[in-house]
């Protein structure tokens, strides 16, 4: 896997998140209601995730050590995240008031969805590999 | 009922800012001895100006000896006026909601905008959250829209809270202003929860804002004054809704502890209570003519009483202030345009008697007030305790207010308001009592106020503050 897609990603998953957040924080000004707005921000930060991943892996190979180098560029793109600076980044303000704690569960949710993406699109590579092989 | 008692609130906490029994003696105590203050102050100074000007006709005939000076004479008139701004008009929205799984959570936001009576405007935000239970039987499923109730529903229940609740006031030149102190205020709060409220990511979000021809210019305004309060309400209610027509019935006794903070350094300490009743039955029919009617048999009532200390800069207290307001709000009416066009806006009349603490006589006097009420203690101001005249006072309250209204009418000051509420209630109810307590409310009310009378005690009686009134 390439230092530069690699790199890309991590790019991508922070650039990403960020334009959503600012965009659902624009709608919050608007007037949209705070829950709503931070469940549309969950929903679409997920679904950054999921197709920075989903495009940044579909076509690498299923060495096993890419999960790793995957979940590296996506702490990587978390920290770049300039809501992580004010640990807003992800979903931890539906419950917990921003600080140390959301931090610690957006991380954890943040690196678990891209694991998760990562493991089934990279597991899908192996079985398609398999199929070839056969 | 939902609607009157908002109303109610919004009527009392919109001037500011201990067993069952006491909550009772505070609220009638105070309107009692205010009521009996400012009814009688007029007449009995009127009595002692009318004595001392035939005792100087007597003496300047040669047919009387030397006169007393008219108690209060030595004021300047100025100097009768009340020093609390008088409120014109406001106008406001109250937002607040509740789930009820077995106990209760309820919480809400407000905002008023009042014009003053020196051409100032005061924007007052606030917020509170409470935690009840309650008790009861029956279900209500029902929508409201501009105080018309629709649903199905049967239900009786009494409830109480512990309520706590906060806010802040901005002084604005114009109403304008007060309006964008609110808007700045909103997404001041919006920005904090977003970007937080001190670093680069919201430095970025304030300087893109102000690029895009946006200002945060209000943001970081600090407020005025600001209230922190505390207190327990308990209600009893019963309703019946069928469709397009609904009846109830409502008690309810509130009571809240708080204080009321400056920023040049003086505070109020404030005790409020109030109390109401009311019910009747409301909702649409259909003429023989086909046309929809609107009914309304309402009768409302209520009485608050807010007991006041203010403290100057170094925390002495300097003034004692005794506030009463009822109302009472009979409506008969029918309209084809719906609630809109019943004429039911409840008035309120507020009275007022204030006296400073200056000497070891006026605490005394104010403590008498206090223990007669039911206040057992007030830091600085109830330092003696004599059992035998509370005792007294309770059972003569009329000697007492003699004493109340004499000293506010030399020293202190008196007045008197009338205005008149208005608001329009948006909302949803759902609640049922299957063994366990289950409900959820919402509700949106837009409300305003209008001052119909002020008068104040000028040292000779009752005279109108034209500037105070609409």
């Amino acid at each position: 896997m390439q230092a530069t897609r690699l790199i890309v990603m991590a790019a991508a998953y922070a650039a990403g998140a960020a334009v959503v957040s600012w965009a659902v924080a624009v709608l919050a000004l608007a007037g949209v209601p705070t829950v709503a707005a931070l469940v549309l921000k969950a929903l679409l930060v997920t679904g950054v995730l999921v197709v920075v991943t989903w495009r940044g892996t579909r076509d690498v190979g299923a060495a096993p050590h890419r999960l790793g180098l995957v979940a590296l560029a996506a702490l990587v793109g978390f920290a770049a995240d300039p809501f992580t600076w004010a640990a807003r980044t992800y979903l931890g303000q539906l419950v917990l008031p921003a600080g140390a704690a959301t931090l610690v569960v957006d991380l954890v949710a943040w690196t678990g969805v891209v694991v998760a993406t990562a493991a089934v699109v990279l597991g899908r590579a192996r079985a398609e590999a398999r199929v070839g092989y056969a | 009922m939902a609607r009157w008692r908002r109303s109610r609130e919004r009527a009392l906490r919109g001037d500011v800012g201990i067993g069952t029994i006491e909550y009772l003696g505070i609220v009638t105590l105070a309107a009692l001895l205010v009521t009996a203050v400012v009814l009688s102050v007029s007449s009995a100074r009127f009595q002692q100006h009318a004595q001392a000007a035939i005792c100087r006709i007597l003496v300047a005939v040669g047919e009387g000896g030397a006169c007393d000076d008219v108690p209060g004479t030595e004021r300047d008139p100025a100097d009768y006026v009340p020093l609390e701004p008088c409120v014109v008009s406001s106008n406001g929205r109250d937002e607040s909601g509740s789930l009820t799984v077995v106990v209760t959570l309820e919480g809400g936001e407000r905002w008023v905008i009042e014009r003053l009576g020196d051409g100032t405007y005061r924007l007052t935000r606030a917020r509170e959250g409470g935690l009840g239970i309650g008790v009861g039987v029956g279900f209500d499923v029902s929508v409201t829209n501009d105080n018309a109730t629709y649903g199905v529903g049967a239900y009786a229940d009494a409830s109480v809270a512990v309520v706590v609740g906060g806010g802040e006031s901005y002084l604005a030149s114009s109403a304008e202003e007060a309006r964008r102190i609110l808007d700045h205020k909103r997404n001041d709060e919006t920005k904090d929860l977003w970007f937080g409220d001190d670093n680069l990511l919201r430095d970025g979000a304030d300087w893109l804002n102000e690029q895009l021809g946006g200002s945060n210019r209000y943001e970081q305004l600090d407020p005025d004054e600001w209230f922190v309060e505390a207190g327990v309400e308990g209600d009893a209610s019963a309703g019946v809704n069928a469709l397009v027509v609904s009846g109830d019935a409502e008690a309810f006794l509130d009571m809240y502890l708080g204080r009321t903070s400056r920023k040049d350094g003086t505070s109020t300490d404030y005790l409020r209570a109030d109390m109401g009743i009311g019910g009747g039955i409301q909702g649409h029919t259909v003429t023989g003519a086909g046309y929809d009617l609107y009914k309304q048999f309402t009768l409302d009532g209520s009485m608050g009483a807010v007991m006041e200390v203010d403290r100057d800069a170094a925390g002495n207290p300097v003034a004692f202030r005794i506030r009463s307001v009822t109302s009472w709000n009979p409506v008969g009416d029918e309209s084809y345009s719906g609630p809109g066009g019943i004429d039911g806006d409840p008035t309120y009349t507020e009275r007022v008697v204030e006296i400073p603490l200056e000497t070891a006589a006026d605490r005394r006097l104010a403590t008498r007030v206090m223990h007669a009420a039911g206040v057992p203690y007030y830091p600085g101001v109830t330092d003696e305790v004599d059992v035998p005249q509370t005792v007294l006072d309770r059972f003569n309250p009329v000697d007492l207010a003699v004493e109340l209204g004499t000293a506010a009418a030399d020293r202190g000051y008196i007045y008197e308001q009338t205005y008149t509420t208005w608001s329009s209630t948006d909302g949803v109810n759902a609640q049922g009592k299957v063994g366990v307590e289950l409900g959820l409310n919402l509700q949106d009310v837009e409300s305003s106020r209008s001052t119909t009378g002020y008068r104040y005690y000028d040292g000779t009686g009752m005279v109108d503050r034209a500037e105070c009134v609409v």
